[in-house]
């Protein structure tokens, strides 16, 4: 049946942002994720319902993903498609009649400025559930350090696509183990590997948002 | 055989004494030259002397004048930031919409001071070291190049949402590049190298609606001025292989995200090598010299003979010399001649 939940795992799907979005051709002048989420709210539907029907979008974008079927644009347009519901399910969150899972503060290393990985692992993991604090690119240690001050247990992510700046990525984990010797921190990007995890002495690598996903869901649960 | 004779040769299909050997450097070179980033940038006698000496030091076979993408965007307008001793940053200046994308106006790169400066370093080499190494000059691709304009997720979510504007923009961007490639070729660039690297992560179909045509535009004007074209995609390129080869570029960019060149090597036409694909991180900057000698082969004979040896993106800064010499070496076993 075509509830309005499917729609909007579709919308998250094909990265229908809102009824005016041109992408995808397939779906013109149909509601987006920006209507049907309003909409389901609106309808009654429970925020955390919503929220199951963005997350399971997002499990086809990232098997697709990984697939090759799709690719940085359409990833990025689901990301959109599914910043516009969550706008809608914000309030919710923020007023504590919808849960989240935790806080996952993430940023690209200092001297890096890639930054495509680190958003649409960003979208993931928000998409999944949790709150994401979004530092940027070119992200100082003590950036870290403020959010961690900010938002106790919460995961640190940090994400570097230069061999040059994954030093860097040492350096903030030491910096932040200095005053926060417990705090979890999941590194990734594409020259990372579990071997240079280990060896900065992070908690944990993935090589791709589902697994960062998987790795946080672990803890949450 | 000098480099510049024996990448000829090798394009050729005539023998040579060994396969020419052109690993991308940068931030390298500059490291081995002690040549502060800003001045490698920003100065060509400083660029070209530190590759210069790379090249001799290293016993390449080709000089080029990459340091980063950033020459002909601050001819379009985005402003650079260059910190003393490290990479240069985009500041401001983008292009804020894809509307404002549609009306961008080629630029001359005869009054941009980074685009002269690329013409001045091919003037230094053409005095310094004339035919003796292979001269590379360099444009960024269509894609590339409207990346860096309107910023990287900007730029995808354009290919799907406004591509009219996206186009009439890549339009410009190529109109602009072959001014650029002439210029490059009468300062004596026997080879223009067009990066586009961004094609990798746009997958097939957008690869063949924005990119295939006006890299094989600029291939065809590289060629029409006289000189010998090389395409740059790093990344995983198996799905776009073919096309990339169908462009007509005389030296195709392999990177290691590709499992085997096996299977592509039968497409390429005679004049046609490709140039790849140890990766530079795990092989050459960490591996032993043993694990750069077998890689080396591996790609060689995976390419059927038809490869020069290069990483298959730049090589890391803090790749040692020692590994740089055991590259070299790779390039002599007998696997290879
Ligand atoms: C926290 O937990 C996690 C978990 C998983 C995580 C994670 C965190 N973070 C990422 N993941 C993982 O999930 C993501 C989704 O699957 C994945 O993320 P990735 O980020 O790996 O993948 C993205 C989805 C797509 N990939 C990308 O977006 C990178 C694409 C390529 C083409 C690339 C781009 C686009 C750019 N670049 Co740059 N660039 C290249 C890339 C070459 C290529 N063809 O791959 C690469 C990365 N660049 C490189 C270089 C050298 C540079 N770049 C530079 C600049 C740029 C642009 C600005 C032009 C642009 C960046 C735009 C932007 N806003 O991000 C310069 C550096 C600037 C700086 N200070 O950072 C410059 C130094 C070039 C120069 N000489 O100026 C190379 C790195 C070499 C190395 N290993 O050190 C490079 C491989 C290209 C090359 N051929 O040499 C996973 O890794």
């Amino acid at each position: 049946m075509d509830t309005i939940l499917n729609k909007l795992t579709r919308c998250i799907e094909f990265g229908k942002t809102d009824k005016a979005a041109a992408w995808p051709p397939d779906m013109k002048d149909q509601d987006g994720a920006d209507e049907l989420a309003l909409r389901a709210l609106e309808e009654g539907h429970p925020p955390d319902q919503i929220l199951d029907a963005l997350i399971a979008g997002m499990e086809v974008v990232g098997r697709k993903f990984s697939e090759n079927k799709i690719f940085v644009p359409q990833m990025l347009m689901s990301a959109k498609a599914m910043k516009a519901a969550m706008t809608h399910l914000k309030p919710a969150f923020e007023s504590g009649a919808a849960k989240r899972k935790g806080t996952f503060v993430i940023g690209t290393v200092q001297g890096d400025l890639h930054d495509i990985g680190k958003n649409i692992v960003a979208m993931y993991i928000e998409g999944s559930g949790y709150e994401v604090v979004d530092l940027g690119v070119d992200v100082k240690p003590e950036q870290f350090l403020v959010e961690i001050d900010k938002h106790p247990g919460c995961v640190v992510g940090l994400s570097a696509l230069l061999t040059t700046t994954m030093i860097n990525m040492k350096r903030t984990v030491d910096v932040i183990r200095e005053t926060h010797p417990k705090q979890v921190i999941c590194v990734g990007g594409a020259p990372v590997s579990e071997k240079f995890c280990r060896e900065i002495s992070a908690d944990f690598y993935s090589p791709d948002p589902q697994g960062a996903v998987a790795f946080l869901n672990r803890l949450a649960s | 055989m000098n480099g510049y004779e024996r990448t000829l040769a090798f394009l050729n299909n005539r023998a040579v004494d060994r396969p020419p050997f052109h690993p991308i450097i940068m931030r390298w070179a500059a490291r081995q030259a002690g040549t502060p980033y800003r001045d490698f940038c920003l100065e060509p006698e400083a660029k070209c002397d530190a590759m210069i000496r790379c090249a001799v030091d290293f016993d390449l076979d080709w000089v080029t004048v990459m340091s980063d993408p950033w020459a002909e965007a601050s001819a379009f307008g985005v402003e650079v930031a260059y910190p003393e001793n490290d990479l240069p940053v985009d500041t401001g200046g983008h292009l804020p919409d894809a509307a404002s994308a549609a009306r961008l106006s080629p630029y001359n790169p005869l009054e941009n001071m980074r685009c002269r400066n690329r013409l001045a370093e091919l003037e230094v080499y053409r005095k310094r070291i004339g035919d003796r190494y292979f001269t590379v000059g360099w444009v960024e691709g269509p894609v590339a190049e409207y990346v860096d304009l309107r910023g990287a997720s900007e730029a995808s979510m354009d290919l799907l949402m406004e591509p009219e504007n996206a186009a009439r923009a890549m339009d410009v961007i190529t109109e602009s590049a072959l001014v650029f490639i002439r210029l490059q070729v009468e300062r004596g660039a026997h080879c223009i190298g067009i990066g586009d690297a961004f094609c990798s992560q746009i997958g097939p179909d957008l690869y063949r609606q924005f990119a295939f045509g006006r890299q094989k535009q600029l291939v065809d004007g590289i060629h029409a001025a006289g000189a010998l074209a090389k395409l740059h995609i790093c990344g995983n390129t198996s799905a776009i292989l073919p096309e990339m080869i169908a462009t007509g570029a005389d030296i195709i960019d392999v990177d290691h995200l590709v499992p085997s060149m096996s299977g592509f090597a039968g497409l390429l036409a005679p004049h046609q090598v490709f140039s790849g694909k140890a990766d530079p991180v795990s092989v050459i900057q960490d591996g032993s010299p043993e694990d750069i000698r077998q890689t080396v082969m591996r790609d060689f004979r995976d390419a059927g003979g038809r490869c020069i040896v290069s990483a298959g993106c730049e090589i890391t800064p803090d790749t040692t010399p020692g590994n740089m010499h055991a590259f070299r070496k790779a390039v002599d076993a007998p696997e290879t001649q």
